[in-house]
């Protein structure tokens, strides 16, 4: 019964995807004659929120109050199964994935960079809701809030272990993301998250040829690898992963103190378990060499990031559309082009200078050399930063969920022999009280 | 692992058989949906929409007959039939897809139920966490991070070759330039070079005296080396240090050529192509104009074309375009044929056309930076084909200009006008000179005037020193020193008048045709032939003919001097003549 997961997503990553590939051109209808088309007219109003962002908003406080609690409250897999689903539903394909705090990133980024862009209040709460969450509750929003996690839970039959240290590589590619995202819209190129979310195009049934395989590959891969997009690419899984560090209430395996029975040990496919240290502690000299080591290095990171970044300043500013405007312009005037675009003949129909395209475009490029220079530096301090967090030992204990890793999905509680013991309980106490209702 | 344990994990399993069912009807469902969808699918319908052959044969018809308003309801009412079955088509595929999700959703969490319920009670991992083992991880974790680093820098490298911006540099380059004080080749350095049409000053005269009177083409006597020219044109070379320029055009190409002067080897060739406003042409050109008349002109770091359809191009030294432009092809019967000149950071553009009434006659200054317009002058005069000459006088430039029927000086600088005198007629091809304090226009079926090159406003009853009206020729300019100004005609006829009175020193039937114009070197007259012939005269009051060399290759272009050497563009060659 697993094998058709694969190839049912197939299925319908092709029928959703009926429109990759094309783009649908209509010629215009037949009009009665004498009938002359009206003129578009694009008014420069500033975003507003309106009734169904505001209604978006209480779902979406509704749903984390919810997953809060069935996380941590109530310890319910089954509760946050049911509400995964939900969330897939309202936020997914009922609100198409727009607006989402992944994308929010964006518009919040935006509304700094640019003094001109207001901020709507719904993306701001977007953005800010989840995080203030998981400084309370953990990822209570990746639990069973978020449409994309949920489809990939819902995916996630047949878990394989990734490894440790490849997970902890592939852990640094959301800050990468992260980084480069927030560079892009500071810089007025392009909302790079929502450009390349791989699900969206599932949940308007609409998306190009390379998105749908983008996204199709994303489940497939997630029918075994769980929550892949969430794991190695979730842009904003990464900040959460920075502040549910410092939640005040987070996951635990067990609701009450560890056996050490070592059941939970391999329950969750997320790489989410710490195990407790070994009885037999590492020798302290060589873990303070590597420490030493690494914080010398890390300014060394820093400044090879540095200098890689702005290396690929160039590549970066053309994602620009001022920058490729003038390369366009350029090239036209220069004679190594044939013919024109639409681009450059609505520049040249403005009447404005060459010179002036030309200068704005070398404004951007200066800050894009700026931008990429700090961007590589930031990567550099990401990569510095997770050697040092490996250099690091910590006395744990017992089996214990990370923080930064742990989405709430719940699936570890039934491992538990103390939870099976605790819900056991439960239910006695419950069937107690129900027998004392019905004697009453 | 205790009793009850067990029987709690057993009691985990005991809805599989209802997962199992669950995923057996929500799979079914799922099957009969998809299978539904992909035939409804694979109906198509969609391309009827773009491209409905019933409403492309209507359309057809109605072309035949346009009038016929039954036959565009029709069209319209079918057009809209179609769009509504296309729409109504999508929609249903819509809810096809939407039901086929949820099912898919239903049959995945009856699967993963499943398989949670079928799932072996867990059991205890095999090994203790070991301070050995947490050293390994520890190790291949942080080599997999510097793996996984130089991944991403390889795709970093990979990626930065798609990202050139020495596009932005060079844009940004010009402007910059512009900004800033022109670069300006002093005098005395631009002295040293042949920078336009005629050399320095456009008079035909060498500032070397060392300069060959003899050679054979046909021997190889003298000639230093000779280069074919990519595309023949009667354009003359211009020369800057160690670089030859010359242009060649037909209808369709036109490229600039520069030469090594070392070999004459071809260094590169600038193509001047897709200029916005550009066309090929014109159409209607005289045969011995061509399309590549005009000699292009140099300021020393930058090389200038200009063609007959009104191309205009600046190349670097290294042959990269700087900047280009089309000034829209001139009306001008014989096709176009003045020469660029540049005059400190302004390149001028001659683009005299029509007649005056047609008001259609300019002359450029363009900034020799980005090619922008910096004056422009209108122009009461007919389309003409000379090239004008920049002149100090006390101490200020000045922009002579020839026309029918105007001679017309300019300041340079701002293009505002000094002085005109009304002494040309006809078709102006002859450039003017500057000699003995005076300037020295002429044209056939006009006058050689000799100007006094001040006052202001209309000078024709004041400042014409003398004229003269013989031997004038139609296309090759005079050469002038001090005593003594030459004027020879196509047909061959040299006459020499002195320059300071205008009283005819001479008149000598060479019998030969020319198309170049003459050239002095010191005390030495060169005139080459059409049949390329070059006779040397010795200057003064009477005809002395020092020698004759034969290039064996027409020559219609003027001659570029330099030290020791002579550059001679024939119909297909460029020569270097010089001592080895």
């Amino acid at each position: 019964m697993r094998n058709p997961y694969a190839v049912l997503i197939a299925l319908v990553v092709v029928l959703c995807g009926r429109h990759a590939g094309s783009e649908q051109r209509f010629p215009p209808p037949d009009f009665s004659p004498g009938y002359s088309l009206p003129v578009t007219e694009v008014q420069g109003t500033p975003a507003r929120d309106d009734v169904r962002g505001y209604i978006d908003a209480a779902v979406l406080l509704a749903a984390l109050a919810a997953a809060s609690y069935l996380a941590l409250g109530r310890r319910s897999r089954r509760g946050l199964v049911v509400l995964g689903i939900g969330s897939l539903a309202y936020f997914g394909f009922y609100r198409h994935g727009c607006i989402c705090p992944i994308g929010a990133i964006q518009n919040v980024v935006l509304a700094v960079a640019d003094s001109g862009y207001a901020l709507p209040l719904t993306a701001a709460i977007f953005f800010a809701l989840p995080l203030l969450f998981t400084l309370f509750f953990g990822r209570a929003f990746c639990a069973a809030v978020c449409p994309l996690g949920a489809i990939q839970d819902i995916v996630l039959a047949s878990p394989v272990a990734v490894p440790g240290w490849l997970a902890r590589a592939l852990g640094l590619v959301p800050f990468v993301y992260l980084g480069a995202a927030v560079l892009l819209v500071a810089m007025g190129s392009t909302f790079l998250i929502c450009r390349y979310d791989p699900f969206v195009g599932f949940f308007r049934l609409s998306a190009g040829l390379d998105l749908t395989i983008f996204g199709a590959s994303l489940l497939v891969i997630g029918v075994f690898v769980g929550r892949p997009y969430c794991r190695f690419l979730c842009p904003y899984g990464a900040l959460l992963g920075l502040v549910s560090r410092l939640s005040w209430r987070r996951v635990r395996i067990t609701p009450a103190e560890c056996i050490q029975c070592r059941l939970c040990e391999d329950s969750c496919p997320f790489g989410a378990i710490t195990t407790p240290s070994p009885e037999t502690p590492p020798e302290r000299r060589a873990g303070k060499k590597a420490l030493a080591v690494t914080l010398l290095v890390l300014p060394v990171l820093i400044a090879l990031g540095a200098l890689a970044g702005r290396a690929l300043s160039p590549a970066f500013a053309h994602t620009h559309a001022t920058i490729r405007l003038a390369e366009r312009v350029w090239l036209e005037d220069a004679g190594r082009v044939d013919g024109t675009t639409d681009q450059s003949d609505a520049f040249r129909a403005t009447g404005l200078s060459t010179d002036d395209l030309y200068l704005a475009a070398g404004a951007v490029r200066a800050g894009f050399d700026t931008g990429t220079t700090l961007l590589g530096a930031f990567v550099g301090l990401v990569i510095g930063a997770t050697l040092l967090r490996i250099s690091l030992r910590r006395k744990r204990t017992e089996y214990e969920a990370d923080p930064a890793l742990c989405v709430a999905c719940g699936r570890c509680y039934r491992y538990c022999p103390v939870e099976i013991d605790r819900l056991k309980k439960l239910e006695q106490a419950e069937g107690r009280a129900e027998q004392h209702d019905g004697s009453a | 692992m205790e009793a009850h344990d067990r029987s709690l994990f057993a009691a985990m399993r005991s809805d599989v058989r209802a997962a199992t069912r669950t995923a057996l009807v929500t799979g079914a469902f799922v099957a009969i949906t998809a299978a539904a969808l992909v035939a409804y699918h694979l109906k198509g319908g969609a391309e009827e929409f773009i491209d409905s052959a019933e409403i492309a044969a209507m359309k057809s018809a109605l072309a035949a007959d346009p009038a016929d308003d039954a036959l565009k309801l029709r069209i319209q009412e079918r057009d809209l039939a179609i769009r509504e079955a296309y729409f109504a088509r999508i929609e249903r595929l819509d809810r096809g897809i939407y039901l086929l999700l949820g099912g898919l959703i239903a049959f995945v969490a009856a699967l993963a139920w499943a398989a949670s319920a079928r799932r072996a009670a867990p059991v205890p991992g095999s090994t203790e966490p070991t301070a050995a083992g947490e050293a390994r991880a520890t190790f291949s974790s942080r080599w997999s991070i510097a793996a996984l680093a130089v991944i991403a820098a390889g795709l970093g490298a990979a990626w930065t070759g798609r990202g050139d911006l020495a596009f932005l540099d060079q844009a940004v380059g010009v402007i910059e330039e512009a900004k800033a004080p022109p670069v300006v080749a002093p005098p005395e350095e631009v002295a040293r070079h042949w920078p336009r049409f005629r050399g320095p000053g456009g008079l035909g005269v060498s500032a070397y005296l060392n300069v060959p009177a003899a050679w054979n083409g046909a021997s190889g006597e003298g000639i230093l080396w000779k280069t074919e020219v990519p595309i023949s044109a009667d354009n003359s070379p211009v020369v800057w240090g160690d670089r030859v320029f010359l242009s060649g055009a037909t209808r369709t190409r036109r490229e600039v050529y520069c030469f090594d002067t070392a070999a004459g080897a071809l260094r590169w060739t600038g193509k001047v192509e897709r200029i916005p406003g550009s066309r090929d042409g014109p159409e209607d050109i005289m045969e011995d104009t061509g399309y590549a008349a005009p000699t292009v002109a140099t300021c020393g770091r930058r090389v200038y074309a200009i063609f007959a359809n009104a191309d205009l191009a600046a190349f670097d030294f290294d042959g990269a375009r700087v900047w280009a432009r089309n000034l829209g092809v001139p009306e001008n019967h014989y096709g176009y044929a003045s020469s660029l000149l540049v005059y400190r950071h302004l390149l001028i553009v001659s683009y005299d056309q029509a007649t005056p009434e047609d008001n259609r006659s300019r002359f450029f200054a363009l900034d020799t930076r980005n090619g922008k317009t910096v004056w422009e002058a209108v122009r009461p005069v007919s389309a003409s084909w000379d090239t004008p000459i920049v002149i100090t006088h006390e101490g200020a430039d000045q922009l002579i200009t020839c026309s029918n029927p105007l001679v017309i000086a300019y300041a340079p600088a701002t293009g505002a006008e000094l002085w005109r005198a009304e002494c040309l007629n006809g078709d102006v091809a002859p450039s003017p000179v500057y000699a003995g304090g005076l300037v020295l226009t002429v044209n056939t079926g006009a006058q050689l005037s000799a100007i006094k090159p001040g006052g202001s406003g209309d000078v024709t009853e004041t400042h014409i020193a003398w004229f003269a009206e013989d031997g004038l020729p139609d296309i090759v300019s005079p050469a002038a020193t001090d005593d003594f100004t030459y004027l020879l005609t196509t047909e061959g006829l040299l006459t020499c008048y002195e320059t300071k009175t205008g009283t005819k020193a001479y008149e000598e039937d060479i019998a030969l045709m020319f198309n170049a114009s003459p050239s002095i070197a010191g005390d030495k007259l060169y005139l080459i032939s059409a049949k390329g012939v070059a006779i040397v005269v010795r200057i003064g009051p009477a005809y002395k003919e020092l020698g004759r060399a034969e290039l064996g290759e027409g020559v219609h272009a003027s001659p570029a001097f330099q030290d020791g050497r002579i550059y001679i563009r024939g119909k297909k060659h460029l020569y270097c003549i010089g001592a080895r």
